[in-house]
């Protein structure tokens, strides 16, 4: 049975959508079509799975609030105005004492740290534009713009090494297989886009390499020539980002 | 701190309407620290302990919020003194559940409430929780997301902007082919609408 050809009424019924006429003829359509009834019954059963989802969810948020209130109510206590005073001072001193000691006291963030604060999966716009033929790449920006990766992955790793779109295809492979959180094989895939002569693509993908290296774990000196590379190169679109996350890898 | 208040009618129109009126109304409940604290002095005269008390409130506004969303709460009592009510139908029946024990109310909300209505409770039984549970599991994170928020009757414009879409119509597009895969899913798997059956 296709339930395409019939979710939309369904749909539109149980949304209280269709007009008096409408329903009338969705009712009695019910009675008379086998497939409508079947269809109709699968739609009910799938909301009842989805009321359990929302009461997870629920759940869920109550537990989260009761920690939240936890934490707030855990230290507050009435205190004299002068301890207050004297807390307030000494907190001062400290937040002071800090702020001076900071960038010999605080440790580099982690390359997991450094990955969430730089990476940036592609927009649907993003991936609209330009001006190569797209038709076998459509589906996978879908599927990727969707966040599902896997068809993503199915889709981009269809397309053949030498095919014009190749290149392009490894690239958003790559952020398909960071969706996954293979970022192994996602390092592979933006490499093949950063050695590519392609320009729309290879300075993007070099990045990218680059952040996926840092997600694997402590970065080798091919890695971080690569970066220190863009750093150095003015007219790399990542230049600013390249800069920063050398001194905070410091 | 929370600056609306509602009065019954409007706290039931709020968790009706879905969406993030209805998210607050629940959190306005929920804050009521007074009620929260009424039943779990009742359930821990009633040989349960704090945890228990905290998770009764919990499952008592769970209730609620499916009773009022399905139209089983009549509206002839006030909604706080449906969710007490509520709250302690579920202890009493752990609570015979694990032993036959006569309860004590220290609160006695009946002669403080008289016009409480009888709540409709329905159990899920582990059953039912395990074949919805395997059902949703066939929903991808997002899919899930949306689905449970569109069925909270967010818009798509709200559901774009909280999980961070591009736009309405592409959260329009995955509502549909979530929902459809979902329904395709039960197509393909008889034995379980048919189980699915037995226990709704």
């Amino acid at each position: 049975m296709k339930l395409e050809n019939y979710y939309d009424r369904i749909d539109q019924y149980h949304a209280g959508e269709l007009s008096t006429g409408d329903r009338q003829s969705f009712e009695r359509e019910l009675g008379s079509n086998d497939e409508l009834r079947k269809a109709e019954e699968l739609y009910r059963l799938s909301l009842s799975a989805l009321d359990y989802g929302v009461e997870e969810s629920l759940r869920s948020d109550l537990k989260k609030w009761e920690k939240e209130g936890n934490r707030a109510a855990s230290g507050g206590r009435i205190i004299s105005l002068r301890r207050a005073i004297f807390i307030l001072s000494a907190a001062a001193a400290v937040l002071l004492l800090v702020l001076f000691a900071r960038p010999f006291l605080m440790p580099a963030p982690s390359g997991d740290e450094l990955f969430a604060s730089y990476y940036e999966a592609p927009t649907e716009s993003s991936m609209r534009g330009g001006s190569v033929p797209q038709n076998a790449l459509t589906a996978g920006k879908t599927a990727l713009a969707e966040e599902s990766y896997a068809d993503a992955v199915e889709d981009f790793a269809r397309i053949p090494e030498g095919d014009g779109l190749y290149v392009e295809a490894q690239y958003y492979l790559g952020h398909a297989l960071v969706g996954l959180k293979n970022y192994s094989a996602a390092k592979k895939a933006f490499a093949i886009a950063a050695d590519s002569n392609e320009s729309k693509f290879n300075e993007k993908g070099e990045w990218n390499y680059v952040l996926a290296s840092l997600k694997l774990g402590p970065m080798d000196a091919a890695v971080e020539s690569k970066l220190k590379t863009i750093a150095q190169n003015e007219n790399s679109s990542f230049v600013k980002e390249a800069r920063e996350l050398l001194k905070k890898m410091k | 701190m929370n600056a609306i208040t509602y009065t019954n009618e409007s706290l039931v129109a709020a968790i009706k309407n879905g969406g993030t009126v209805r998210q607050t109304a629940i959190r306005w409940l929920y804050d009521d620290k007074e009620l929260q604290q009424r039943v779990v002095s009742f359930v821990k005269n009633n040989r349960g302990n704090q945890e228990d008390g905290t998770d009764m409130f919990h499952e008592g506004i769970i209730v609620l919020d499916r009773n009022i969303r399905e139209d089983k709460f009549r509206g002839e009592a006030p909604v706080k003194g449906y969710l007490y009510s509520i709250c302690r139908f579920l202890w009493m029946n752990q609570m015979r559940k694990q032993e036959r024990v006569s309860l004590v109310d220290p609160i006695k909300p009946a002669q403080e409430e008289p016009d409480l209505e009888t709540p409709e409770v329905t159990f899920r039984t582990e059953e039912r929780k395990n074949l919805l549970s395997h059902l949703l599991d066939q929903l991808g994170e997002q899919c899930r997301k949306v689905l449970e928020m569109w069925k909270l009757s967010y818009s798509m414009a709200e559901i774009a902007e909280t999980l961070q879409l591009s736009n309405e119509a592409n959260a329009r597009k995955i509502k549909y082919r979530c929902h459809l895969a979902l329904m395709e899913f039960l197509e393909k798997n008889p034995g379980m609408v048919e189980q699915l059956k037995d226990v709704l």
